[in-house]
């Protein structure tokens, strides 16, 4: 039941750093995009401080519980590559569509109006 | 200006840690808790349901605030996804992703954030990643991914069976079709990729050929016939021709009948006789 609550607690952080970068910076928190950004060589300071922070997390944890988070990885070598080069090749192919429509400075979004307008 | 881009990197360095500090008190940084999820056939494990409800709850008051704001605290304009599509190629790539997360365990927010633990295989996995991107980046380019995938299909079978017809013409073939028809543009990299190919490609019929030898070896053995594998019969001798003999009609056991002088058959039809 404590890994649960832990979970939940954990998760609500998550979600306050997705919020803060959201209102703050305007952007989302996700990961992937952020590291294949950074391989491409685009938007890197930003990028990189949030990279480098999200390194320095589990260090926090450790000055703040005494102990480094517990990482079991039952997975074989072999299958750590695979999964691996999945992942990154997955999550690019997911974003794809974004590069080749990233034309427009104001792009067209389906469903919430994300532009100002007032709301009615 | 200049004061908002150091807000805006401090921020996003604040709002990284809390993200790994995160990681680290919901337990996500540990793959087997994530695959406990994933995996439901085994003790189900729903502590990411937790997270994933924790991180949506918070996000979302974030999200709805960011809605009735013209523009962000620091920032011109709000960055978002161009698209929020929902198309067959964000599937696809989602299948991928989820594929990779389910084998080891891990997505690309753990396995950066427990970069600070040093584990090797998590920095393993972290290096395959960044080929996966590379890899999609590089060689398919952004645009026609689609027609790339489908000149790779047609390639591969037209080496294939050049191979299989021929039984050879891989590699002859395989650099000239990256380069023209998949339209790999740097020389060095299709000839790199050929290579690898083979290599993985005489690898994997390695493995299938020495099963077969192997079977036929117990076969063989049982039979108490030579083999081709330890090229010795019963009695010692050497095998010499690599071939099983002729069925005995005769009543004779068969380990006479190796041993006599009589000229054997070619392995495959016997051996399919035997098993008939």
């Amino acid at each position: 039941m404590t890994a649960y609550i832990s979970g939940l607690y954990g998760g609500m952080l998550i979600g306050l750093s997705a919020a803060m970068l959201m209102l703050a910076n305007g952007r989302v928190a996700g990961v992937s995009g952020i590291v294949g950004r950074l391989l491409q060589g685009v938007q890197t300071a930003i990028g990189a401080a949030f990279i480098a922070g999200l390194v320095v997390g589990p260090i926090v944890f450790r000055l703040l519980f005494g102990e480094w988070p517990e990482v079991q990885l039952a997975a074989s070598l072999p299958v750590v590559v695979i999964g691996g080069f999945l992942v990154g090749y997955g999550s690019r192919v997911g974003r794809a569509a974004r590069a080749a429509t990233a034309s427009s400075d104001s792009p067209v979004f389906l469903g919430a109006p994300w532009q100002p307008s007032p709301p009615s | 200006m200049s004061t908002s881009a150091g807000f805006r990197v401090a921020v996003a360095l604040v709002s990284g840690s809390i993200f790994g500090l995160g990681l680290a008190i919901s337990g996500m940084l540990n793959p087997a808790r994530v695959r406990g999820f994933l995996d439901i056939a085994r003790d189900w494990d729903p502590t990411l349901a937790f997270v994933l409800g924790g991180a949506a709850a918070v996000s979302a008051i974030g999200m709805s605030m960011a809605r009735w704001m013209r523009k962000p605290l620091l920032d011109e304009r709000f960055h978002l996804p161009e698209t929020q599509l929902i198309d067959r190629r964000l599937i696809l790539g989602s299948a991928i992703f989820g594929a990779g997360w389910g084998m080891v365990g891990l997505c690309p927010g753990p396995a950066v954030a427990s970069l600070s633990l040093g584990v090797p295989k998590t920095i393993l996995f972290l290096g395959a990643m960044f080929a996966g991107m590379a890899a999609y980046d590089h060689r398919l380019g952004v645009g026609p991914w689609r027609q790339a995938i489908v000149a790779s299909i047609a390639s591969g079978g037209a080496v294939c069976f050049s191979l299989g017809l021929l039984g050879g013409g891989g590699s002859i073939l395989a650099v000239p079709l990256l380069l023209y028809v998949v339209g790999v543009s740097n020389t060095h990299v299709a000839i790199g990729t050929s290579a690898l190919e083979r290599a993985c490609g005489i690898r994997a019929s390695r493995a299938g050929r020495e099963r077969v030898v192997a079977v036929r070896h117990r076969l063989r053995r049982s039979r108490n016939i030579g083999c081709t594998r330890c090229l010795v019969g019963r009695e010692g001798r050497r095998w010499r021709n690599f071939a099983l003999p002729v069925r005995p009609r005769d009543g004779r056991r068969r380990s006479d009948h190796a041993a006599s002088e009589s000229r054997p058959r070619r392995g495959t039809r016997s051996m399919r006789e035997r098993a008939g």
